[in-house]
């Protein structure tokens, strides 16, 4: 901080802060989107918009039920909407139960 | 942790299920109760303009009429004058019925304004199985992929098109495609799909309708659902708020054309239900003549070459059974039987066995009849997500002597008393050496026996012939492969250029990757690298892989997976979470394959340096004569390699010989 001027007044109220001292800070909200995931179609499904696999959402299963409810990769994950609406009832956590899922066939 | 409850419900098995899979679980599958019939009403069918095709080749003389079909008025009168194929198959029309409406005409609501490959109508016949409660026993179901393909079926070049698509194959790019097209369609899936198909414009129209139902998100992912640049170019800023209101309900009203819309109307008209050619090939229709014995020339990536014979018998009822017999270039000789389907008038598909030597148990094949039958081409392919490939050209077997290249044929330039394999049926004596011809420059010497069907050539190739591909003519005979002239090999090559491959083996077997080596000579430019340099051989390799670094500490070439060293085939590692890896990454990543070759091949003198103030010589460099020394060298290159994570869907999932 010590190169950095606030220049609006929560900034200020956050560098006057003793974010050291027990209880000063506090979390509001644990965003729980999976690491890399993706909100566009591009990356792909295999790859990132660099054509590698760097920037993906990795593992994949963290993401899994993401793609599954949201029906956002209807061709490569099945899709809850309409056409598998029972895929994961065999899994509770895909990060721990992942092999549990199986795949669909059309 | 939730505890993981029993096996899946039947849409997700391990196995195709008998209700999913109705189609192609036929031995095994239990019985499937058929639709109870609809009450009894007058039949609305006109008698069709023309009538179906049966399997065989019979003409079918079935009018179409089926009693308890339900009758929609409204529909009737919409498609009075809307042109589409009648559908006459009374099996079809029964069960098709119980949803699609009987049009005037023998017309079926949506069926009769579409055709497809026999691919695509067994993906919708599947849908009708899992969304729409279609009661349809297997054999039932192989009946009526076999009308629909055969009579609602594409044309022999609409099907060529869309050849790779059925071809399954894992190396090909939609690249050069509209990018629109790409990317309304591509996102999700293939566009060979696309190109599996043809609609009228109502039909093209109602499949962004479809979509959207299904998977309501396409409409803003792949279609670009704002309509029209989604406000673009709109001075918002001198708008007062009741005028931005206005402008949003307008907006909504009247959404105007999306990026799918678009698509679809030129699909409409590039595409089209009725063509010339559609025309055409139903006045021309008869069964082409399948039985009897093809040559057969291919190649399976990693063991080279193969040649042999495809013997056709056609069975009873319909269908066809089918002999392998496949020499290849390592010498192994393998016999497949199946059986096999041919639809359309031009497309093949067959599913061969064998349990000998290192081969796939199971092999199915996709092949495409020519225009004048006497050739078909097309890919046997195998694995988990139909990697494993043989790109094979078959030639209809003729009285007359038929000769053909043996596999990997190469003539050194200059080269005195080089052999030459040549395989040969029909000979039972050995020809004289005039009747062969390998064009200018190029002379053979001899001819004698070296196998029943095998000839040897002893062939002179003069100093200064032409480099390149020749054409071997035995008489009027041509062989089906090239045999390539060169004087020297100037470097290697990859391919694929890019690999690809999938983790996997626990939740689904991993997608292999197999590649080879090609030796390459330089072209007639002298200059490495460029585009007239031209494949010689295929050459032996040793093979590794190396990281592809694309971040600090990058180290995917420890998780990956492996390649063999001798055969090139590459295994990927197990599919999910690896708690090895960083937040547990899975063992995707990039990284390079090796191949590293050695090899005994002429020294080439390297050519005079031009003098830069001369004038530019724009004159092809002559190569120098020869003979050359011959010395040992080290060959190198690299290609990148992609190991994915798995697809969850499994949607090629045919079993060609149980139809």
């Amino acid at each position: 901080m010590n190169h950095l001027r606030p220049i609006n007044r929560k900034a200020a109220a956050l560098a006057r802060a003793r974010l050291d001292q027990p209880g000063a800070a506090r979390a509001l909200m644990l965003v729980d989107t999976p690491y890399g995931c993706s909100t566009q179609f591009a990356p792909g499904w295999e790859v990132d918009s660099s054509g590698g696999t760097y920037g993906l959402c990795q593992p994949i299963e963290r993401d899994l039920y993401d793609c599954y409810h949201s029906c956002y990769w209807p061709a490569q994950v099945p899709d809850s909407l309409t056409n598998f609406p029972s895929w994961t009832k065999t899994c509770g956590s895909p990060v721990q139960d992942w092999s549990q899922v199986d795949l669909v066939f059309p | 942790m939730l505890a993981c409850r029993a096996k899946p419900a039947s849409e997700h098995s391990s196995a195709p299920q008998p209700d999913a899979g109705a189609i192609d679980t036929a031995a095994n599958a239990p019985e499937q109760v058929a639709a109870p019939p609809a009450p009894s009403s007058e039949a609305p069918v006109a008698a069709a303009p023309s009538a179906p095709r049966a399997q065989g080749g019979r003409r079918d003389d079935a009018t179409g009429e089926a009693s308890g079909e339900p009758k929609s008025p409204g529909e009737n009168a919409e498609a009075k004058d809307r042109p589409g194929i009648p559908v006459t198959d009374p099996l079809v029309r029964s069960k098709c019925t119980v949803c699609h409406y009987p049009q005037e005409g023998g017309k079926l609501s949506r069926i009769s304004y579409l055709r497809k490959t026999p691919e695509a109508w067994e993906l919708s016949l599947k849908r009708m199985v899992r969304l729409h409660q279609l009661q349809i026993t297997p054999d039932e179901a192989r009946e009526v992929v076999r009308y629909l393909s055969d009579n609602h079926g594409l044309t022999r070049g609409e099907a060529e098109l869309a050849l790779h698509e059925v071809e399954r194959r894992v190396h090909w790019s939609d690249a050069k495609e509209d990018k629109e097209l790409r990317d309304s369609c591509g996102d999700c899936h293939t566009l060979g799909r696309v190109a599996s198909e043809r609609r009228d414009a109502e039909e093209w129209k109602q499949l962004k309708a479809t979509h959207m139902a299904f998977f309501p998100l396409a409409r803003g992912q792949a279609f670009r659902g704002d309509g029209d640049g989604g406000g673009a170019g709109v001075d918002f800023a001198s708008m007062t708020e009741a005028e931005i209101d206005e402008w949003r309900e307008q907006r909504r009203r009247n959404p105007g054309k999306d990026q799918a819309d678009r698509v679809l109307e030129r699909l409409a008209k590039e595409r089209p239900l009725f063509t010339p050619e559609w025309s055409s090939v139903q006045a021309n229709w008869r069964p082409a003549p399948m039985e009897g014995l093809w040559i057969v020339s291919g190649h399976d990536v990693g063991r080279g070459d193969l040649r042999g014979t495809l013997e056709v018998t056609a069975q009873n009822g319909g269908g066809y059974t089918t002999r392998w017999s496949l020499n290849y270039e390592d010498g192994a000789s393998v016999e497949r039987t199946g059986k096999a389907v041919f639809y359309a008038g031009h497309s093949w598909r067959g599913r061969s066995q064998s349990s000998a030597g290192p081969q796939p148990a199971e092999l199915r094949e996709v092949l495409l009849l020519s225009e004048d039958w006497q050739s078909m081409r097309g890919r046997l392919f195998a694995g988990e997500y139909n990697e494993l490939g043989i790109d094979v050209q078959l030639e209809r077997a003729v009285s007359a002597p038929q000769v053909d290249c043996a596999p990997n044929a190469a003539l050194l330039v200059p080269g005195a008393g080089q052999t030459l394999e040549v395989l040969a049926r029909g000979l039972s004596n050995v020809p004289a050496a005039a009747e062969f011809s390998l064009g200018q420059g190029v002379s053979v010497r001899a001819v004698e026996r070296a196998g029943p069907e095998r000839l040897r050539l002893t062939v002179d190739v003069a100093p200064g012939a032409r480099q390149g591909a020749r054409v071997l003519t035995f008489g009027a005979q041509r062989a089906a492969t090239q045999v390539v002239v060169h004087d020297t090999l100037d470097y290697i090559k990859i391919t694929p250029e890019k690999g690809l491959a999938r983790i996997g083996g626990k939740l689904r077997p991993p997608q292999l990757e197999r590649f080879e080596a090609l030796g390459m000579n330089r072209g007639a430019d002298g200059e490495l690298y460029t585009a007239d340099d031209f494949f010689v051989k295929f050459v032996p390799a040793r093979w590794s892989l190396e990281e592809f670094p694309v971040r600090e500490d990058d180290d995917d070439v420890k998780f990956v997976g492996a390649i063999d060293a001798a055969s090139g085939t590459f295994t990927p590692g197990l599919d999910g979470p690896n708690p090895a890896r960083k937040w547990s990454n899975n063992n995707v990543g990039e990284v390079y394959v090796r191949a590293r070759v050695t090899l005994r091949v002429p020294q080439i003198p390297e050519p005079p340096k031009k003098d830069k103030k001369s004038k530019p010589d724009t004159s092809l460099p002559t190569p120098p004569a020869g003979p050359f020394e011959v010395v040992e060298k080290e060959f190198t290159a690299r290609a990148p390699l992609l190991v994915m994570v798995p697809i969850y869907v499994d949607w090629d999932r045919y079993v060609w010989d149980q139809r």
